[in-house]
């Protein structure tokens, strides 16, 4: 991370403009808008592995008109410069200009410079226009149009300029896009009577602080060579995987208004959906309140009749952007959000006086927030605490995890710190504190397949399979399959039987039920497996192959671990075990069982054992375990590795000898 | 073309704007009311996420200021029982120039019919509608959010468009959807002096079903009405559930105009490519600009027509991108032929229409083509201009013969077709008229596929060694198309995904003929593969099905949905595999060959001294296996599988 603390009013003016190596301005294309895409093809690293590459992408936002102005103007300026190495990279050609409502399109300038250098400007009468409404107000104004005469080793470059009334008090942004970055920059400036503070994560880049003639504050920064965001298994989420940047006015002074505070402390970090309620300080009017029927003012009994309230409405999603609808959209509703569920059962709570608080949390794993730096942009979950009485520490509550009791928590809960949330007293007055989030884990979080598989002596097999989850997979699981149909689970089921043999047939099924309160989920299912086992004389010859987890789906044992193009975060813990009961037919004896694994590695832990059982029944356990961690890609060999010993297993056969 | 799937089933909706044509007015009619919500008579829920408790398309034909107008009202109640039922958002498609939406009302209600929540015109999202592909069109949608509803509530839309030029429109009805219907019903209301023109089709075959006939006043009312339907289902290797249902197209065929005189509408296939022809005609200008570029392309290109052709088709395919933008009539309408020579890019029609113009340059007659290209392409229910077709192509008129071309493509050669288009009706433009003319056929002596691999049977369970492929026709296109977008090095990975060899790992893959080709040319390429199929200790357990993919779909015993077998093609397979020292096979497979009207397929194994060799060949006879042969396919499915799990054992030892 890096950060620098911007102030011209305390910086010493300079008649010095700081030069950017990637975005001289050159007068390219007449204009002196472009850059000189010459020079930024040299000094840029062209990758061999993408479909284009963005050789600028430079962003400027810049409050203007503050002093003495009821209305300041903030401008994002975005110039980009783009080369297309394939022809997927033709997608780049099409754009679309995004003008946030009230807002305009101040600068536009765009042009295609083709491989053998001809310069072809986009003519704006090609650009198209529409306009969104929204609830009878005019919303964004699209603007569409596509670069002409684009070829393989074009460059397209791209300059827009909106311009929006209004200043804002926190803003944050990422660098990556689908395409490699080879130089991105952005830039910062405020009107000399705007203080503020910006931090600039996922990087070592140095900030640099840019003297200003006019007194302005202006920060900037380069990076080079970002790589592109890809979707891969265990990428990254998006504050881990590339740099991203906040900034946070502190401080705003105007001649009309004299000083107003800015975003200094961690009260005015609190996300807008929750702020209003939480210094409210009451139940949220237009929210069913709790009854509290026989609790008699138990503090425990209100709690646990509060959760059971709330997971009456079903967690409709995992959202990271803290929004919550209005109590007329949320009632009517029989599903909440993460955000929506804390909030009801923080009102819940507070219509029994149960003094709860509501809390934030950054569920991203690897990536603490920097408490020195309040900004809203950190947080993706919400919470609510109940303090403890006499002494007892809180109780952290976190009813997205529908199968926690008062006192559980989810995983991706453990080990973080909240910011917990006070009303103050005065009307929308917050006081806030860090607290480490405390609590039980939720007992068993795993993903068990039980096989049952009766085998004929001219090799055909019956399966009768168990999938369950529990604990947290089981949310996951439940959030996944709760708007597929019976054929959607129909598909899945013959998709499953397919994996383990061509010839395979569903014979019967169920969809998921789950039990939300239990955290569990299940389904069942009859398959026939005709030509399973291979008749060799007297013996009936089999492999392994009926063991099939989803890992396996996911990491195929094709991968080439070299492809890798993202780091790996393993946000949650994958615990997978299958069992299969082999029955033999009459007459026949399984001979001796395949031979076990037990591997470890600091990626997870594969095991395959196998034993005689009741009745001659072979029962063969393979069990995968992958918890939660971050690495560098490198470290994806070991995983593919991993799930390759998982895999060859299915691969050891299985002998069933006809008795003398 | 629009390309919008939705368009097609709300042909209505389609942002169909012919330039001139203004807003007639509503009349001042009032706006509808919501329906009592009626239970009675219908079964208790089984299990289904949702049913229809009714819907209804309403279509009132009117003299216009303009010509004539059909008034369009959807209603629907359905009542949810679970979050696989709900529809997330409730809209109405419009096209922003010449669709007025006059009514947009929706509410949910409980199961007695009591209003819970309302929204109308004022709570809507109003905003673009077109799909990704298209970087910009004037198709608009207005929607709601519905909140996710308890089950036993019902979810009730009108909405009502206003469509001038109606005479360019079919007016379509679904009878079913993906869930249960208890009633449904189309109503079409035709005054005195207007007449109309009704098809009936289900899953693309032409069905009887005629309409109960009312006379109100002047007003003839037509309705057609179904009750109790089941469930469309979306089935593997079909068309999508929407294409199934029995569906009715009204169109109008005849008005009459202010003064009182009665104007015919397009008669048929022939007509509708005359008047498409007129759209279009004007279109493809010579420009000198053209006429420099098709000077400079023809440079050394001997002096015969289809030599001519073949270079500039080329061209057009390789050097023109595709970016769809279709404002009012730029749905049908191609833009100016020099214009999209100067900028270098523009959709189906845009491409086809710039290389009509250089063919004419050239001296090369060609004709536009209408086509509805999909891998289920929508039958020709009516001839109007809207909801036939999606896509633009060419026919040149060659002196030994037409040679269809489709310049959207990136890869295919001349005079060959994408599987899309192929084995499809498509209607070519011209000034006397065309008929619906049949495109060329998928041919599985073209679209080969051909797979050597040597490899040998390690002691660590690894089947290791050299691939060679070959593909022509369909498959060769494939693959040059992933290849010009991919960089080289995920060309292993590419070919990877190429081979019918069920997870094997690909490295130093090689590619030769690549480069998309002016005539029909196979492309080649060899890698090393490797794949396990051992544990790397005792026996190995070989069949067909643990070497290579599965290419002949099973289907369930109950399925009703027509097979999709993508193009007629064929693909030859030859793994030899060397064993281990000391290991042997004691007995392979009987061979097994197939004969059917919609598959060839015939697996040999064979014991070459010590390698073992397994033989696969498959054609592809159909592109779809009807619903009425399902059985017979099924049970030659089953066959191929069964056969594709036959295993050899591999011993070690002796």
């Amino acid at each position: 991370m890096n950060r620098i603390v911007a102030s011209a009013l305390f910086v010493a003016l300079a008649a010095t403009v700081v030069s950017s190596s990637c975005a001289t301005a050159r007068g390219g294309g007449g204009s002196s808008r472009f850059v000189d895409v010459g020079q930024l093809v040299a000094t840029s690293t062209i990758p061999a592995d993408a479909p284009a590459v963005v050789l600028l992408r430079e962003q400027v936002i810049n409050v203007r008109g503050v002093r003495g102005v009821t209305a300041p103007i903030t401008e994002f300026r975005s110039h980009e410069v783009v080369k297309i190495l394939t022809e997927a990279g033709f997608e780049a050609a099409k754009q679309r200009v995004v003008i946030p409502p009230e807002g305009e399109l101040a600068e536009f300038a765009a042009r295609t410079i083709t491989p053998d250098g001809r310069v072809i400007p986009v003519d704006v009468k090609t650009m198209h226009r529409t306009q969104t409404v929204v609830e009878g107000s005019a919303g964004a104004e699209i603007r569409f149009f596509q670069f002409p005469n684009v070829e393989v080793g074009s460059v397209l470059e791209i300059v827009t300029t909106t311009r929006t009334n209004g200043l804002f008090l926190s803003w944050s942004d990422t660098v990556s896009s689908p395409f490699p970055i080879a130089h991105y920059r952005a830039d910062l400036s405020m009107p000399a009577n705007v203080k503020f503070d910006f931090l600039l994560n996922g990087t070592t880049t140095a900030l640099q602080q840019v003297p200003d003639p006019e007194g302005r504050q202006r920060v900037v920064f380069e990076l080079s060579d970002v790589p592109a965001l890809v979707d891969e298994l265990w990428a990254p989420a998006e504050h881990t995987g590339a740099p991203w940047w906040i900034y946070r006015i502190t401080e705003l002074r105007s001649a009309r208004g004299g000083e107003e505070p800015g975003l200094v402390a961690w009260d005015r970090a609190v996300p807008n959906s929750i702020y209003e309620p939480a210094a409210e300080d009451k139940p949220i009017a237009g929210l069913s309140r709790l009854d509290a029927g026989d609790c008699k003012g138990d503090q425990r009994c209100l709690i646990d009749r509060a959760l059971e309230r709330v997971r009456s409405k079903e967690l409709s999603e995992f959202v990271d952007a803290m929004e919550v609808r209005e109590p007329k959209e949320m009632e009517p509703s029989v599903t909440l959000n993460n955000v929506e569920k804390s909030v009801w059962l923080w009102s819940l709570l507070k219509s029994v006086d149960v003094p709860a608080k509501l809390a934030v949390i950054a569920t991203s794993p690897g990536f603490p927030v920097n408490k020195t730096f309040p900004a809203p942009a950190w947080f993706d979950h919400a919470l609510v605490v109940v303090p403890g009485q006499g002494g007892a520490s809180s109780l952290f509550l976190d009813p997205a995890c529908e199968a926690c009791a008062a006192g559980q928590l989810p995983e991706w809960d453990r080990g973080v710190e909240a910011l917990v949330i006070t009303p103050k007293g005065n009307h929308m007055v917050l006081d806030t504190a860090w607290a480490p989030v405390t609590g039980t884990p939720l007992s068993l979080n795993e993903h068990r397949t039980t096989y049952d598989a009766v085998v004929a002596d001219n090799g055909d097999v019956e399966l009768t399979v168990d999938d369950t989850y529990a604990g947290e997979a089981a949310i996951w699981t439940r959030l996944r399959t709760r708007e597929e149909t019976d054929a959607d689970t129909g598909h899945d089921w013959d998709d499953f039987a397919k994996a383990r043999s061509s010839s395979a047939r569903v014979l019967s099924s169920t969809s998921w039920t789950c039990d939300r309160a239990k955290g569990s989920c299940a389904r069942k299912a009859k398959i026939t497996l005709p030509g399973y086992a291979q008749r060799d004389g007297d013996r009936l010859v089999m492999s392994l192959r009926v063991l099939h987890s989803r890992l396996e789906g996911e990491i195929p044992p094709e991968t080439d671990a070299a492809h890798r193009k993202s780091d790996v975060e393993i946000a949650h813990e994958v615990r997978s075990i299958e069992t299969l009961r082999l029955h033999a037919p009459a007459g026949f004896a399984f001979a001796a069982p395949p031979p076990g694994i037990d591997r470890k590695s600091d990626v997870g832990t594969v095991r395959l054992s196998a034993h005689t059982g009741d009745a001659g029944v072979l029962v063969v356990e393979r069990s995968v375990l992958v918890p939660p961690a971050s690495m560098p890609k490198k470290s994806f060999g070991a995983l593919v590795r991993m799930v390759g010993a998982l895999s060859a297993a299915r691969d050891e056969q299985v002998t069933l000898a006809k008795a003398k | 073309m629009n390309f919008s799937r939705r368009s097609l089933i709300v042909s209505s909706s389609l942002a169909l704007a012919l330039a001139g044509v203004g807003c007639a007015t509503t009349g001042g009619r009032a706006a509808l009311d919501f329906a009592p919500v009626d239970l009675r008579g219908l079964p208790a829920p089984a299990g289904e996420p949702a049913r229809v408790l009714f819907s209804e398309t309403v279509v009132r034909f009117e003299r216009g200021p303009d010509g004539p107008v059909a008034v369009e009202t959807h209603r629907e109640q359905r009542q949810v029982f679970s979050a696989a039922g709900q529809q997330k958002t409730v809209a109405v498609d419009y096209g922003s120039a010449f669709d007025r939406v006059e009514q947009f009302s929706v509410r949910v209600a409980d199961a007695g019919g009591h209003t819970l929540r309302e929204w109308g015109r004022k709570d809507v999202v109003d905003g673009p509608a077109f799909p990704d592909f298209v970087l910009y069109s004037d198709s608009r949608v207005m929607r709601v959010a519905i909140p996710d509803l308890p089950s036993g509530n019902v979810v009730e839309t009108i909405d009502t468009v206003r469509h001038t030029r109606a005479e360019l429109f079919a007016f379509r009805h679904a009878f079913g959807v993906d869930v249960p219907v208890a009633r449904t019903r189309l109503v079409v209301e035709v005054p005195a002096g207007f007449s109309i023109e009704h098809a009936a089709m289900s899953a693309g075959q032409r069905i009887d079903a005629s309409p109960r006939v009312e006379q109100d006043g002047t007003t003839t009312r037509y309705v057609w009405e179904r009750t109790q339907l089941p469930a469309l289902v979306l089935e593997d290797h079909a068309p999508h559930w929407s294409s199934l249902s029995d569906d009715v197209s009204v169109r109008l065929t005849s008005w009459t105009d202010a003064t009182g005189n009665t104007v015919q509408g397009i008669a048929d296939d022939v007509a509708l490519s005359r008047f498409t022809y007129d759209l279009t005609a004007a279109r493809a200008v010579v420009t000198p600009e053209i006429e420099a570029r098709v000077k400079e392309l023809l440079q050394g290109v001997p002096d015969e027509p289809r030599a001519k052709a073949r270079r500039l088709y080329a061209w057009t395919r390789d050097s023109i991108r595709y970016c769809a933008i279709e404002v009012g009539i730029g749905g049908w309408v191609p833009h100016v032929s020099g214009d999209v020579e100067k900028v270098r890019y523009g959709d189906c029609k845009d491409k086809a229409n710039l290389l009509k113009a250089m063919l004419k340059v050239a001296g090369i007659n060609s004709r536009l083509v209408t086509i509805y290209a999909d891998t289920w392409p929508e039958p020709f229910r009516l001839p109007v201009l809207v909801g036939n077709f999606n896509h633009a192509i060419l026919v040149i008129d060659l002196p030994e013969g037409p040679a269809w071309v489709d310049p959207t493509t990136r890869t295919t050669p001349f005079d060959d077709l994408p599987p899309v288009d192929e084995d499809r009706f498509a209607l070519p433009l011209s000034d006397p008229g065309s008929p619906l003319t049949a495109t060329l056929p998928s041919r599985p002596d073209r679209e080969h596929l051909e797979l050597g691999v040597d490899a040998a049977l390690g002691a660590d369970g690894w089947v290791r060694g050299e691939a060679r492929l070959e593909v022509n026709g369909a498959f060769a296109d494939s693959l040059r198309d992933t290849l010009l977008a991919l960089p080289a090095t995920e060309y292993d990975r590419v070919l990877g995904e190429y081979l019918p060899l069920d997870g094997a790992r690909v490295s130093k893959a090689a590619f030769v003929g690549t480069i998309p080709p002016e005539e029909v040319t196979p492309a080649s390429a060899t890698a090393h593969v490797e794949k396990r199929v051992g544990a790397g200790r005792g026996d190995v357990l070989l069949s067909s099905r643990g070497l290579l993919l599965t290419v002949v779909p099973t289907i369930r015993a109950e399925r009703t949905a027509p097979v999709l077998l993508n193009f007629r093609q064929s693909r030859h397979v030859r793994v030899n595999v060397a064993l281990p020292a000391g290991a042997r096979v004691e007995r392979v497979p009987e061979p097994v060959v197939i004969d059917t009207p919609h598959v060839k397929y015939a697996l040999t194994w064979t014991l070459e001294g010590d390698h073992v060799v397994v033989d696969r060949d498959v054609t592809y006879k159909v592109r779809v296996v009807p619903r009425a042969e399902l059985a017979a396919y099924a049970a030659v499915a089953d066959q191929v599988a069964r056969a594709e799990e036959q295993k050899i054992i591999v011993k070690q030892g002796s």
